[in-house]
């Protein structure tokens, strides 16, 4: 039995804001001194309420159209209810059922396309620095904005995590919506995986989520390490379980906590911030806030394409090859091609990571999406 | 110089005004009335007496030298659910019975910037759970119109303190009917405006989608004086409303000619007091005398609101109160009442999967039907009125540990305030010589139209001038 890893990725964002997600609280909090960034909402204090920054929602939404996401023209906020010392209201406030973004993708330079499920705005929480005999906090964290980005378990390969961190990072600092600086924890990488047989559809039963990983090499490293665990495990004929892990560049992952089944954090609307709901015009504008960026970054690539040649790859399969190919992706996958007949165009997408990966990466998938748009009408 | 503590704002106002009397001497005159009738009332929870006092002399300094403040050397009470910077709010609860704000609430602020003088913080259920203030976690306050009898609640403290004169005006907090409930059963005035109207920063939180900030006065006119004050948008709370606000002391007599006011059916039918309905229908009688038209209207029955609240306002509960989870304010979770106990545990089974469809979000669908039922009804009627409370004042004890007691005492109050709409309960009369209240509904945002009826009805019988021999 030849095993094969399904991976999925959450990706938290820091966007560039000068006060936190619901308080006026300033957020230059890198190696500011402990609790000196903080003020009665952000700690939760009694009677305290949250009020949203616009510029952080913007700066979600601009993520999202870079993502070729579709941006909600209603939205809201929810409550997640949790305990954790590092959490003073007992509750984050994030989005469960109507994210800001949804329904994005990035297409790897193999032409396999990584679907992106959601994007969506959320506070993030304190820091709990724990000592020998006690654990201090530091709530200069507590209430900074953070977009967090949630793809389908679309990755086969570690590598392929490597370049789509590598991509989020780009486009957000391109549109100078996140720093990015993983030393300051304004990227952070939370990957899941877990190992099934080549060719099989479903997800497995389990998957082990890695935490905290604070660098691409080191979300490749981890990755290659879970594979190997897991493989070995599965092959000695064990049932691998629900379970949260930590990464040590040294000792690889190690098990953190078993999850047993889901946990409930009661989601529900957050009471204290109103439904927002965004104009098709200022919706536009965000649109084409990043559609000009993108031609200034054009233009500029154009007049300095004669120093950086990038290499094209070549791709060997005749089109009558990928043709073949095509029809039996959608022969398979009969249910997209009919979303596809409803409107659903991103759904083609889908389509062409599937033949990219049935033609080993050998078809061109500028033909691909040519051959099922002749083929779906 | 004695009985200054007799006052309304109005009166207090036009004798300071006049150098009748100076702030001082009315700040010693209210707490000459609090030393000689607290140890019978028990409304407050502290006080702040030197505080007041110096407050007082700065008022009277300022006055001198022409001031334009609103509420100038004015001496107040505020339930001990507003942040009141540097001193200890507790919300009535034994986990915060060590918590000193750090912050002032922006309604106590917008008081204290008119320049009202606080003078201590009043007694109610602890977290507002409850229509008696017996749920305090630390003591009983008593009716004043008779001591063996509760004041009702949540507000309890705040109501008592205005109709025993230890405080010229108070302002209380409302979820469900905390502030229409004690002032009905206490025989003063008590507004709730709008959900929205009145900023709830600063107010600690019971449920968050329904919590209104009001004031409990001796008359509908400092009612209005005092909404005018703390009403308006609020950039740190995101549901406040921009909603304009109006002159609310700038009273129009006759307002209730030519009216159309509502009365729900069900509520009639609704299970209360016999003596509660004679005051209610001479009420009726009294409006129709001063040109209103009394029509009978369809209206939900109050049961749907009562079933719609405990199931919203459990789940927010439960989720408003995890922030005392024992790390900071010196408390653990053990600290909290058995109500407490209980709301928390029963928020925390409606929220959880599998059972959210179930309560949660069947509630919420049924709380839009009450919005509905109330825009139909204000398609026909100006204004709907009913009894505040189905009862008079009860005797102590009654509502000691009931899980449902607030709930069935706030029948009438619940369907407004699931609707965000604004009310007055005024007095309407006696009954066993405890005073009985008439509610006047508004629409949303409709405060000036329910506090003129109010003021019209209030001065044909002015029952604010019997007060209670404590």
């Amino acid at each position: 039995m030849q095993l094969e890893p399904v991976i999925g990725l959450e990706v938290h964002l820091q966007p560039k804001t000068k006060s936190k997600m619901f308080c006026p609280c300033p957020a230059d909090i890198w190696k500011a001194e402990s609790n000196s960034r903080v003020c009665p909402v952000c700690l939760g204090y009694p009677g305290t309420l949250p009020v949203p920054n616009i510029e952080a929602i913007r700066k979600c939404q601009l993520l999202g159209i870079a993502l070729s996401c579709q941006l909600a023209g209603l939205s809201k906020f929810d409550r997640k209810n949790y305990f954790y010392p590092d959490l003073p209201k007992g509750y984050q406030i994030s989005q469960y059922d109507e994210p800001l973004c949804v329904n994005g993708n990035i297409t790897l330079a193999s032409g396999k396309v990584i679907r992106i499920r959601r994007v969506h705005m959320e506070e993030d929480t304190g820091k709990s620095l724990h000592g020998d005999s006690d654990t201090l906090l530091d709530f200069n964290k507590s209430g900074m904005p953070l977009c967090e980005i949630v793809t389908e378990p679309d990755f086969s390969d570690p590598e392929e995590v490597y370049e789509f961190g590598k991509r989020v990072r780009d486009i957000a600092r391109k549109y100078s919506i996140s720093d990015c600086d993983m030393e300051k924890g304004q990227m952070r990488l939370e990957a899941s995986i877990s190992m099934r047989s080549v060719g099989q559809k479903e997800l497995p039963n389990y998957r082990a989520e890695i935490k905290n990983i604070n660098s691409f090499k080191f979300v490749v490293m981890a990755l290659k390490s879970e594979i190997v665990r897991q493989t070995a495990e599965l092959m000695n004929g064990s049932i691998l379980k629900n379970e949260t892990r930590g990464f040590d560049e040294k000792l690889g992952t190690f098990l953190m906590r078993e999850k047993e089944g889901e946990k409930d954090y009661r989601y529900f609307p957050e009471p204290d911030i109103p439904p927002m709901s965004f104009s098709t015009d200022y919706l536009n504008e965000i649109k084409e806030e990043i559609r000009k960026k993108e031609e200034e970054t054009n233009t500029k690539e154009n007049k300095n394409e004669t120093k950086q040649e990038r290499p094209q790859k070549v791709y060997l399969m005749l089109e009558d090859q990928v043709l073949d190919i095509v029809k039996s992706v959608i022969l398979e996958n009969s249910s997209v091609a009919a979303q596809i007949k409803t409107g659903k165009t991103n759904a083609a997408m889908f389509l062409v990571g599937q033949v990219v990966k049935n033609a080993k990466g050998q078809a061109d998938p500028k033909i691909i999406k040519k051959l099922i748009d002749s083929l779906i009408r | 110089m004695n009985d200054l503590w007799n006052l309304n704002i109005v009166e207090a106002l036009s004798g300071l005004n006049g150098y009748k009397f100076s702030s001082e001497d009315l700040v010693r005159s209210i707490f000459s009335r609090i030393d000689a009738v607290e140890p019978k009332v028990s409304s407050f929870i502290s006080l702040f007496r030197e505080d007041a006092l110096s407050k007082a002399c700065n008022a009277d300094t300022e006055r001198v030298k022409g001031s334009a403040k609103k509420l100038l050397g004015i001496p107040y009470s505020a339930k001990d659910m507003f942040n009141t910077k540097g001193y200890k709010t507790t919300a009535g609860s034994k986990v915060l019975e060590n918590y000193i704000a750090p912050y002032e609430s922006t309604a106590t602020q917008r008081l204290n910037d008119e320049g009202a003088i606080l003078i201590g913080k009043t007694n109610q259920d602890a977290f507002a759970h409850g229509s008696s203030t017996e749920n305090s976690d630390f003591f009983v306050t008593k009716n004043p119109w008779d001591v063996t009898r509760l004041p009702g609640g949540s507000s309890g403290g705040s109501a008592a303190s205005v109709i025993a004169d230890e405080a010229v005006f108070s302002i209380g907090t409302e979820t469900g009917g905390s502030i229409r409930h004690p002032a009905s059963w206490c025989g003063c005035v008590g507004l709730k405006p709008s959900y929205g109207r009145v900023s709830r920063y600063g107010v600690i939180s019971m449920c968050s989608s329904t919590d209104s900030p009001g004031p409990l006065t001796k008359t509908v006119q400092d009612a209005g004086h005092i909404l005018n004050v703390i009403a308006g948008n609020d950039y740190k709370d995101a549901t406040s409303s921009d909603d304009p606000i109006e002159d609310y002391a700038a009273i129009q007599l006759e307002f209730l000619k030519g009216k159309v006011i509502g009365v729900p059916k069900a509520f009639l039918n609704y299970q209360m007091e016999e003596g509660v309905k004679i005051a209610f229908k001479k009420a009726l009688l009294d409006m129709e005398k001063l040109g209103a038209k009394i029509k009978e209207i369809d209206l939900m029955d109050p049961k749907y609101a009562v079933a719609v609240y405990t199931i919203v306002q459990r789940a927010e509960v439960s989720s408003n109160l995890a922030r005392y989870d024992g790390v900071r304010y010196g408390n653990t979770r053990e600290t909290f009442g058995n109500e407490a106990q209980r709301r928390i545990l029963l928020g925390t089974y409606v929220l959880s999967t599998g059972y959210y469809d179930k309560y949660y979000q069947k509630a919420q669908k049924v709380r839009s039907l009450i919005h509905q039922d109330f825009d139909e009804a204000f398609k026909l009627v100006d204004m709907i009125v009913s009894p505040t409370s189905p009862s008079v004042a009860l005797k102590i004890g009654a509502g000691a540990d009931q899980a449902m007691f607030g709930e069935i005492m706030d029948a009438f109050s619940l369907p407004a305030s699931l609707a965000g709409l604004c009310a007055i309960s005024v007095p309407c009369g006696f009954s066993e010589n405890l005073p009985v209240g008439i509610q006047f509904i508004g629409d949303r945002f409709e405060e000036k139209e329910i506090i003129d009826a109010a003021y019209s009805y209030e001065q044909l019988n002015k029952w604010y001038l019997k007060k209670p021999v404590i």
